[in-house]
């Protein structure tokens, strides 16, 4: 006999919005071949802005649908917003005249939209099913998104790089996501606990081959190798996106599997501590040498990443509010500091390299002060986003026994390598600039919006934390 | 008819999948590689359907039926980017596509 299920439209009005943007966007692309890409990206804006409404009621309510498939709770809706937030600034500085979008804007912006609803599917997925189609939706895109830069070579890499090794992490996901059903008999996470209980090889070899996939796109050490590569050669706005959406949509899914399946014992969980504590030293360690911001940001996003995973730190009360709160601060200050290179150089890829800020604090001081607030942030300076969200994440990662305080002490001695990273940037823009420094001078409105989202964000959560920690 | 057992099935899959990766490991062409990535994925599939058939349940072959369709897209998409690549070059070997270090 064949079931009905019930769709409760309401709950997946989000991403029912962001689907009839994206389908908009194409057909407005085909219709006038003369549109302005600007006309494309602010379609794409205000369907973002039109989902961002239509969550709005969905707040604070505890609601399930195709079956108990997908949820829209108090979990997945902070990780909706940022992805929303995210989704916005990029579209925002993909409009700027240097921006590469692969000359087809269509597609690039379709895509980018695309992108954000696996996001959204991920932070809903309560079964496997969800979670891999979740993820496929959103690897997908981007793998082709890696590549809309493609006349650069470094783009072409990043779309191989990406896709091949994007696709061997797939891999051990799938057979991970089959040895877990063979585990528990059933797909869903609810059930997974009870094989989590009970242990047995097949429930540790599948949790394992999970993690794996998991860890691969989350950029944790030593799963890490693709990102400088895929950060680096990747357009400006779609490196973005990747740092912060992709972070915000996989650690939805890993605080929900956390929570739900390990959440009467926290002990098979050592193998994620491990990968935390390797990529805190190996992202701080690899930034120190770097020479373009978008390869020090990706090393900066694993070290992050590491952090990322104390809120986790076992399983305890408190550790999703500080997930996202540390999450926002992550994406306020990566988001802010996009958009100052974007800025300056009016989204061209040049302005990547670190010699292009050489005596900028001469040149364009208002510039190189916001600079400074992002990465102040970063290193967890007081009165920044970032130190408040650190200081969070060490009270969690304290009460949880001897691998949470290793943890901290690990985010401890990585904050003091980073300093020296951070500080470098800054020093470059009060070194004295060289003949011949690449003019700097883009001052485009659109860019100074995502500076100044980003910089109010950092400041705010900084010094008025209780604005969002009230909420969570 | 005799059945085969689990156990077969799930040494089967484990062969296949370590294959796949032993080939994504020491072949050097994208395309060879994405076939030996299928293999895994396809060794994931094999599971789903005797845990599916061992459960009496129909969720892992609609699992199956799902990575199929997914594979079909992921295939469509890395052999665009093979192409791309492909075009400003004459060779492609990965070994070979390594402008940025560091």
């Amino acid at each position: 006999m064949i079931q009905s299920v019930a769709i409760d439209w309401n709950v997946i009005a989000p991403v029912v919005v962001l689907v009839a943007t994206g389908l908009l966007v194409l057909v407005v692309d085909l219709l006038s071949r003369s549109a302005p890409r600007q006309l494309l990206y602010g379609i794409g804006i205000v369907g973002s802005l039109a989902a961002f409404a239509a969550m709005l009621p969905l707040r604070g309510q505890e609601l399930t649908t195709f079956g108990g498939a997908f949820a829209s709770d108090s979990f997945s809706w902070p990780f909706d917003v940022l992805l929303l937030l995210t989704l916005t600034i990029s579209l925002a500085l993909s409009c700027l005249g240097k921006a590469e979008d692969g000359a087809n804007p269509g597609a690039y912006a379709a895509l980018l939209i695309f992108c954000t609803i696996g996001g959204l599917i991920l932070a809903g997925a309560t079964t496997l099913i969800g979670i891999f189609l979740g993820l496929e939706e959103l690897s997908l895109a981007l793998y082709v998104l890696a590549g809309t830069g493609y006349p650069r070579r470094s783009s072409q890499e990043a779309a191989l790089k990406y896709v091949l090794l994007g696709s061997l992490a797939s891999g051990f996901l799938i057979f991970g996501m089959a040895l877990l059903y063979g585990s528990a008999g059933s797909i869903s996470l609810a059930a997974m606990s009870h094989a989590a209980y009970a242990g047995g090889p097949l429930f540790i070899g599948g949790f394992a081959l999970f993690l794996v996939g998991v860890a691969f796109k989350l950029a944790l050490a030593p799963f890490h190798l693709w990102t400088p590569d895929v950060y680096e050669g990747s357009p400006l706005a779609v490196t973005a996106f990747m740092a912060v959406a992709v972070k915000a949509a996989m650690f939805a899914v890993l605080a929900r599997f956390a929570y739900v399946v390990f959440g009467h014992d926290a002990s098979a969980l050592v193998p994620l501590w491990i990968l935390a504590i390797l990529s805190m030293i190996v992202g701080n360690v690899g930034a120190i040498r770097q020479t373009n911001l978008k390869r020090l940001l990706a090393f900066s996003g694993i070290a992050q990443a590491g952090y990322l995973v104390l809120a986790l730190a076992g399983v305890g009360r408190g550790g999703v509010a500080t997930l996202v709160f540390y999450l926002a601060a992550y994406a306020f200050m990566n988001l802010g500091a996009f958009a100052v290179i974007a800025l300056i150089g009016n989204g061209d890829e040049l302005h990547a390299d670190l010699s292009a800020y050489r005596g900028l604090a001469f040149r364009r001081p208002m510039v190189a002060a916001l600079m400074m607030l992002f990465f102040l942030s970063l290193a967890g300076i007081p009165a920044t986003a970032g130190f408040i969200g650190k200081v969070l994440l060490l009270g969690q990662a304290m009460g949880a026994g001897p691998w949470g305080v290793a943890m901290a002490v690990a985010l401890i001695v990585g904050t003091l390598v980073s300093f020296y990273v951070y500080f470098q940037v800054i020093w470059q823009m009060f070194a004295p600039a060289d003949a011949e420094a690449v003019a700097s001078d883009g001052n485009a409105a659109v860019s100074w919006v995502a500076v100044a989202a980003g910089a109010v964000g950092v400041l705010l959560l900084g010094i008025v934390p209780q604005l969002l920690l009230a909420h969570l | 008819m005799p059945q085969v057992p689990l156990a077969d099935y799930l040494i089967l899959a484990t062969v296949l999948f370590v294959i796949g990766l032993v080939g994504f490991l020491v072949r050097r062409n994208p395309i060879t590689m994405l076939m030996a990535i299928e293999l895994m994925w396809n060794a994931g599939n094999l599971v789903f359907a005797a845990f599916a058939r061992n459960f009496g349940d129909m969720t892992g072959q609609v699992f199956v039926f799902i990575v199929i369709t997914v594979a079909a897209a992921e295939a469509a998409i890395s052999l665009a980017i093979v192409v791309m690549v492909f075009r400003h070059r004459e060779d492609v070997d990965v070994d070979d596509i390594s402008v940025m270090r560091g």
